[in-house]
């Protein structure tokens, strides 16, 4: 929830002092210009399906690095996440304190097998790849599904928190800015498709690593360095340095395995891996991501510890919002064109996620859909720059019009990603006794748990006690679904397995 | 008789993936069964957080050694930074459970108190510099080769390579 939510306090920007204004306008403008450049050289490199979807399989490892980093991080990380950290403390850090073994454990799991089975097959989606995996076009077509409605609902959230960025850099209105914003990463989405989006990550990634290197000096300066902090922490506020902060240790640990177990499994992600140019330059991958992901999530972390200091020790006011934490360290504490490249940080990120999403959801439609449903499109890179204009402009209707509900549906798409994923991707990529059958099971079990207890959390119809979630229910459900299914259908296990995919598997 | 040392020991069975999948289920009950308590009275529920300070950190370093492992080899050197890294994960949530609360004047551990240091130096740093480093320097002998991909594009090229192909 708070996810989406706390994007909304991007509606401090609205109070920036009015000699700031023509900075920050001027840094954002900037920044779309040079996104609007990358869109454009892009889009003359497109020719193909293969180009608008999988970058024609020809990019490098850093490229990859950073661009996978831009794509996981939302504009969560700069807002939410430090408004978080303010009101909770160190639980909140749980969040993104798995990141020390993610980024190794997804090379080990999925990437490797993921590049190599575009060696052997054409892939182009992540259902693709359940697909070949299970020799199911059933499989394909339910990933496919989940992967549609969970990419409607983080493309509504993301699409609203970047109407609120542009609204607060140009102060156009929140409707225009809705649109204005979507417009802008739809032009470079649709030319150049993925291949434009992957070289404006490495831009927008490269902004919010540099951004938040900064910002996270600047604010342990400003407090006095870490142990200044904890000083004033532990003397007025003692619960936040606790390890699990305000949450109970259940819910700290909770958000660590939804958000560790649940990161293999978000396929703007993974579906990357198919885009690097030589399987071998895998080798450097986690370090790179690593260090990329590190240094971007140490806003994260220093902003809302920092800030809450600030506050005890009467060199900031208290904040009206948690979520203000970021925008008011920034116009109180940072030079104004920092704190204008962090605006911008902050719509780079959200475009970057944005833009994964609508690629992802695109060839949803115009690939996975069709196979299952034994259909051939005959011009998929025609079809898909259709599909990625629906997607998107749904999704921004929905962010405009929906109101409240918008929050609600960026709940789930992180756990419908994670349990409809984790089990049939991740772990039957590297288990050979994985089945047809433990795979459709899991799929849909993710589905309708999700569904189901969210709806039921959101309609009130019961609370769960601290530290459940119906991400973390209906991620353990998928897995112990998926595993006792092929347990019973074991004896099917060596007739889903094509050669060729054995041989990706032995590799 | 000669006896020759290899990096990939080669085993008779897939003993390594076999009990990597039994990890990861035992570990997936364990999180099932820490969820569990936390709807039972609170006096009842303290175990709780102690299944799951074990039962995650088993979860997810066995599903990287299901990811690592290569059929019919032995886990070779990587068996030392995953089970580092599993003891320290595992170890640094048990501490922080365990510890006494930290005091508001007491020593500060590089700038925290002592138990939020554990978790997040112990937890959110220290693997951070084990396990990316691990994974590059094992790359070539253990996860992939240039004749492993050579394998895979043979398996490609091969005849019988697809004959199911759903597409």
């Amino acid at each position: 929830m708070s996810r989406v939510v706390s994007v909304l306090a991007l509606q401090q920007a609205a109070n920036i002092p009015t000699d700031a204004r023509p900075t920050i306008a001027a840094v954002g403008l900037a920044y779309f210009v040079i996104v609007a450049i990358i869109g454009v050289w892009a889009t003359r490199r497109t020719k193909s399906a293969a180009d608008f979807f999988v970058a024609g399989k020809g990019i490098g490892m850093i490229t990859l690095a950073i661009s996978a980093m831009a794509a996981t991080l939302s504009g969560f990380a700069f807002i939410g996440g430090p408004g978080l950290v303010y009101t909770l403390g160190l639980g909140a850090v749980f969040i993104i304190l798995s990141a020390s073994l993610t980024n190794t454990m997804g090379a080990w799991v999925l990437a490797k097998r993921l590049r190599l089975l575009a060696e052997v097959r054409e892939m182009i989606t992540i259902p693709d790849a359940i697909g070949a995996r299970y020799q199911s076009p059933a499989a394909q077509g339910l990933s496919a599904v989940a992967i549609i409605l969970a990419v409607v609902s983080y493309m509504a959230t993301n699409i609203l928190a970047l109407g609120l960025v542009v609204d607060a850099t140009f102060h156009v209105g929140m409707s225009n800015a809705i649109w204005l914003g979507t417009l802008v990463v739809l032009a470079y989405s649709v030319s150049g498709g993925i291949l434009a989006g992957i070289y404006n990550d490495v831009f927008q990634g490269a902004l919010m690593a540099g951004a938040s290197t900064l910002v996270f000096w600047l604010a342990l300066d400003s407090a006095g360095g870490m142990s200044a902090i904890s000083r004033t922490l532990m003397a007025h506020d003692p619960a936040l340095l606790v390890p699990w902060g305000k949450l109970s240790p259940l819910a700290a640990l909770s958000f660590f395995f939804v958000f560790g177990l649940g990161a293999i499994g978000q396929p703007h992600v993974a579906h990357k891996y198919f885009m690097l140019r030589d399987p071998r330059k895998l080798k450097w991958y986690p370090v790179m991501m690593t260090i990329a992901l590190t240094l971007t999530l140490l806003l994260f972390v220093g902003v809302g510890l920092a800030m809450k200091a600030l506050v005890l020790q009467g060199k900031a006011a208290p904040l009206v919002r948690p979520d203000d934490a970021m925008p008011a360290f920034l116009l109180q504490f940072t030079p104004v064109p920092l704190a204008a490249l962090v605006f911008a940080a902050v719509a780079a990120a959200i475009m970057s996620t944005v833009n994964s999403f609508m690629s992802i959801g695109a060839a949803a439609f115009t690939h996975d859909l069709p196979i299952a449903l034994g259909w051939r499109v005959r011009d998929e890179l025609r079809w898909g720059r259709i599909w990625t204009v629906v997607l998107t402009v749904v999704s921004a209707a929905v962010a405009q019009w929906s109101g409240a509900v918008v929050a609600f549906l960026g709940i789930f798409g992180w756990g419908l990603f994670a349990s409809t994923l984790v089990p049939a991707l991740a772990i039957g990529l590297n288990w050979k006794g994985a089945t047809r059958a433990g795979a459709l099971c899991s799929i849909a079990t993710g589905m309708l748990v999700t569904l189901g207890l969210e709806t039921l959390a959101y309609a009130k119809v019961f609370t769960f006690p601290s530290g459940v979630t119906a991400t973390a229910i209906a991620l353990v459900s998928s897995l112990l679904v998926f595993f006792a299914a092929s347990w019973i259908t074991r004896h099917s296990a060596a007739f889903t397995l094509a050669p060729d995919v054995r041989a990706v598997m032995e590799a | 008789m000669v006896m020759t040392v290899t990096e990939h020991p080669r085993t008779t069975d897939t003993s390594v993936h076999r009990r990597a999948l039994q990890a990861i289920v035992l570990g997936t009950v364990g999180i099932a069964l820490a969820y569990a308590s936390a709807f039972l009275p609170p006096p009842m529920a303290r175990w709780g957080p102690y299944v799951m300070a074990v039962a995650m950190p088993l979860n997810m370093i066995a599903t990287m050694v299901l990811g690592a492992a290569r059929a019919g080899r032995s886990l070779g050197r990587l068996k030392w930074p995953m089970g580092a890294v599993f003891v320290l994960v595992a170890g640094a949530f048990l501490l922080a459970l365990g510890m006494p609360a930290d005091v508001a004047d007491g020593a500060l551990w590089l700038g925290l108190p002592p138990r939020a240091a554990v978790i997040v130096y112990g937890v959110g740093l220290l693997p951070l510099f084990v396990l990316p480093l691990a994974y590059a320097f094992t790359f070539d002998a253990f996860t992939l080769s240039d004749a492993d991909v050579e394998r895979v594009r043979a398996a490609r090229l091969s005849p019988t390579a697809r004959p199911a192909d759903t597409q």
